[in-house]
């Protein structure tokens, strides 16, 4: 088993969960963390984490992070991390809608990334709230 | 001595006073503790953020500007105080610590560019010697993604050369009765390890570290990791200057509240002694006129 820890800058979303294995999308492709994992740091991309708690799959959409392992502890540290119950599809939606329209209307690089970034977000806040 | 009708009137703005200030005891008190709850929120994602920062900055190898300490020229401060007064003496005693820190650092030769985060500072500075930028309407609900922007301006002017340190001047939290005007210097970070962290980071080191798997690498992680540190940092100085402010307003209309009762029961007095040498002086002239008509 593993002990998860999820803690963002406002909320620990997690505290101390036992689970099986854990799903992360890690930054060189998705990782999955089963117990005895080697201690490992490393980031995390925009994109769905989840476990399984109590027979219970549980998604969280997190953009940029960290993920800790250590022992048979493993800590999220993220810094917008939602559960997919959470989500407001409604929101969701208008957002995703909103970062199509900014990014169609950037004109610097560094402005196309930001919104790249936040219409991948928003693509996977939307699927989830599904 | 007053007339009757004076004492009355006067008895009747001070109860509408207290009526005020004890409603404003309230909101401040249910405010502290969301206040309160967000610090406690913030703190593991803050320590935890930290930890892995050092255990990484000491590795071999590894080297960020932002560890780097320069001598300073030119240096900004970000003075965090309130949106509104009311709260005793939490806006005065902030601004004249920033003020004093100015002025020292003046007097060293160093140019200090003054940032403000709340109109109370804002109005102050701006009247002293100016501000470069001031931020408002953030204090009521502070959110970290608002909060951060901040943070990640003044990051940019470190690294661009514009400014050699970053400041903070703000007043932390240490109960509803006490808090601490402090400056505290967020960039360059500093490698002295403060209490709290210890823990974390002496559980964190040992031998099992060093066969810790890094990627993308150990200095692509540090280069993610210390703006993002810097901004929690300065998102828990604002979370302590909210909570400071809510304490400080809720001791300052408590106080207002326990004056103005004194005050009541004093005018009570006043106007119970009037009433009874009124009814007293009617008495006497009803029997001074009996007495004369016989």
């Amino acid at each position: 088993m593993i002990t998860v820890d999820v803690v963002t800058p406002t909320r620990r979303l997690v505290d101390g969960v036992k689970v099986d294995a854990l799903k992360v999308p890690a930054y060189r492709g998705e990782l999955t963390i089963l117990p005895g994992h080697t201690e490992l740091l490393t980031l995390l991309n925009t994109g769905v984490m989840s476990f399984t708690q109590d027979g219970r799959e549980r998604k969280f959409a997190v953009s940029f992070g960290f993920l800790d392992v250590r022992g048979d502890k493993a800590i999220v540290l993220a810094e917008t991390c939602e559960e997919a119950s959470d989500i407001d599809a409604d929101r969701a939606k208008a957002a995703q809608k909103k970062a199509e329209e900014a990014l169609a209307a950037a004109l610097t690089d560094d402005k196309f990334k930001k919104y790249q970034l936040k219409l991948q977000r928003a693509v996977i806040r939307q699927h989830l709230s599904e | 001595m007053a007339s009757l009708k004076d004492i009355r009137k006067r008895i009747g703005s001070v109860k509408s006073t207290r009526q005020i200030t004890r409603a404003m005891k309230m909101v401040a008190a249910a405010k502290l503790r969301r206040a309160q709850e967000a610090i406690l929120n913030a703190r593991p994602y803050a320590y935890r953020i930290y930890a892995v920062l050092l255990s990484l900055a000491k590795r071999e190898g590894v080297s960020h500007p932002l560890l780097v300490e320069r001598s300073e020229k030119r240096i900004r401060l970000i003075v965090i105080a309130g949106d509104r007064g009311l709260c005793g003496s939490f806006n005065t005693t902030i601004l004249k610590a920033a003020q004093e820190f100015q002025k020292k650092k003046l007097a060293e030769g160093v140019e200090v560019v003054v940032e403000a985060v709340g109109r109370k500072a804002s109005d102050f500075f701006k009247k002293r010697g100016g501000i470069a930028a001031s931020f408002e309407n953030i204090l009521s609900k502070p959110r970290y993604q608002a909060v951060s922007e901040i943070a990640q301006s003044s990051l940019k002017a470190f690294a661009e050369g514009q400014a050699d340190a970053v400041y903070v001047a703000y007043n932390e939290f240490k109960s509803a009765m006490q808090q601490n005007a402090i400056v505290e210097r967020l960039i360059p970070v500093s490698s002295e390890t403060p209490e709290g962290v210890v823990g974390i980071f002496q559980a964190a080191e040992g031998d099992r570290f060093k066969k810790y798997i890094f990627e993308p690498g150990v200095q692509e992680l540090l280069n993610e990791i210390i703006p993002r540190h810097f901004s929690m940092q300065f998102f828990r100085a604002v979370l302590e200057s909210v909570a400071s402010e809510h304490g400080a307003r809720m001791s300052a209309m408590e106080n207002a509240t326990k004056n103005a009762s004194e005050m009541i029961d004093g005018l009570t007095l006043e106007y119970n002694k009037a009433r009874q040498a009124s009814i007293t002086k009617e008495l006497m002239e009803i029997v001074g006129g009996v007495e004369a008509m016989r």
